[in-house]
């Protein structure tokens, strides 16, 4: 999540980067927005950046196993399908293919993994000083993607979170996430 | 103007090498990506346009090339610094900035306006990849243009800009404008 937002930054630096002369400014959204969920708080984090023509909505969901090793799952809209940007509001949308990144314990299974049935929505007003972002997921092949000892400690890490659900077939193949991470501005 | 397009290519290859690199063998993104450069069918080489849309960056520009009052080339460019709406699907892009796109203008090569945001400018531009066909269109109006261009300069963009499918006015006191370009034809890839 991080190495996108760095990159997204820097790529858009350079293409939109020559605001040069002085004119009137414009009132549009722009800047990074932090929400953590209320229920999940450091658990459970989520961002909308708009910088010029460039709008990413992300998000992290952490926790553990059952054996206290760390599980965490960051998602992320690396190809936005829909966007909304005026003085007050941004929308950013991917409705599907939105990108997943696994870790667990000290093995990363996939980075920044596109997944076809996978969709980030993501709203934030400034003058209302909230904003969300949500995943919805699933799929047929989650044992191609993580080992049986992996797909359980994610699902036990899953468990302890409030706005998190994560399920999976008891041929450890078909496959549901979906994440709600909703609140106020974080400073 | 070559140097926008140079510029924003090189940037966007950046970005693209960036941005890209999902880490493992999986599912292929099949939304649409690239950088779709068509130009006006019946003004070619003098008005130009683009979509560009690589990962989570998005742009729409027109591009309009003359001749000034001596000849010399006189380039205007309107650009989405913020887009305001944007779709995308596998086929098909659509970015829209409804106010404050940004206008640049060259004259003999030399930039005397640089992505200055303009209040009642907008740009709006779609692309359809199977027919290959595209359109960006600009609508700009202002109050102030002796405070960006010299008496001698807005002359010389109002010989340049008469052109097809663009649309340049000036009061007499080279203080209300507004300006109208339609680029509409197909992709060269």
């Amino acid at each position: 999540m991080q190495f996108l937002r760095i990159a997204t930054a820097l790529c858009l630096v350079t293409f939109f980067g020559a605001r040069a002369q002085a004119g009137p400014t414009s009132p549009l959204l722009e800047g990074e927005f932090d929400f953590a969920s209320a229920e999940d708080l450091s658990h459970n984090v989520c961002t909308m950046l708009v910088d010029g023509g460039g709008f990413v909505a992300d998000g992290g969901v952490n926790s553990v196993d059952d054996a206290f090793q760390s599980v965490s799952i960051n998602y992320s809209t690396a190809q936005p399908t829909s966007i909304t940007r005026s003085s007050d509001k941004l929308a950013i949308k991917q409705s599907e293919f939105a990108t997943l990144s696994v870790t667990v314990g000290a093995a990363t299974p996939f980075t920044n993994l596109p997944i076809e049935k996978c969709s980030v929505t993501s709203s934030f007003s400034k003058s209302k000083v909230k904003g969300s972002v949500s995943l919805g997921c699933k799929g047929d092949n989650l044992s191609d993607l993580l080992s049986a000892d992996q797909i359980a400690s994610v699902q036990q890490a899953m468990a302890k979170l409030k706005r998190v659900k994560f399920k999976v077939s008891a041929a450890l193949t078909k496959w549901s996430l979906s994440v709600v991470c909703a609140g106020e501005l974080q400073p | 103007m070559h140097f926008t397009r140079i510029a924003a290519a090189v940037s966007l290859g950046l970005g693209a090498a960036l941005l890209a690199a999902p880490a493992l063998a999986g599912p292929v993104s099949p939304l649409i990506e690239g950088n779709f450069i068509i130009e006006s069918s019946d003004d070619i080489g003098h008005n130009l346009c683009s979509l560009t849309v690589y990962g989570s960056a998005f742009n729409a520009h027109g591009d309009i090339q003359g001749e000034g009052t001596g000849g010399e080339p006189v380039a205007v460019v309107l650009n989405t610094m913020q887009p305001t709406s944007v779709t995308r699907s596998t086929d098909k892009l659509s970015v829209k900035q409804s106010q404050f796109a940004a206008l640049s203008a060259d004259f003999n090569g030399a930039i005397v306006v640089s992505n200055v945001p303009i209040e009642k400018c907008s740009v709006s531009g779609s692309f359809t990849k199977h027919n290959g066909h595209g359109a960006v269109s600009v609508r700009c109006k202002g109050d102030d243009l002796s405070a960006l261009l010299s008496a001698d300069q807005i002359t010389s963009l109002r010989t340049a800009m008469q052109r097809k499918h663009v649309k340049f006015t000036v009061d007499q006191a080279n203080a209300k404008w507004s300006l109208s370009t339609d680029c509409k034809g197909t992709w060269f890839p």
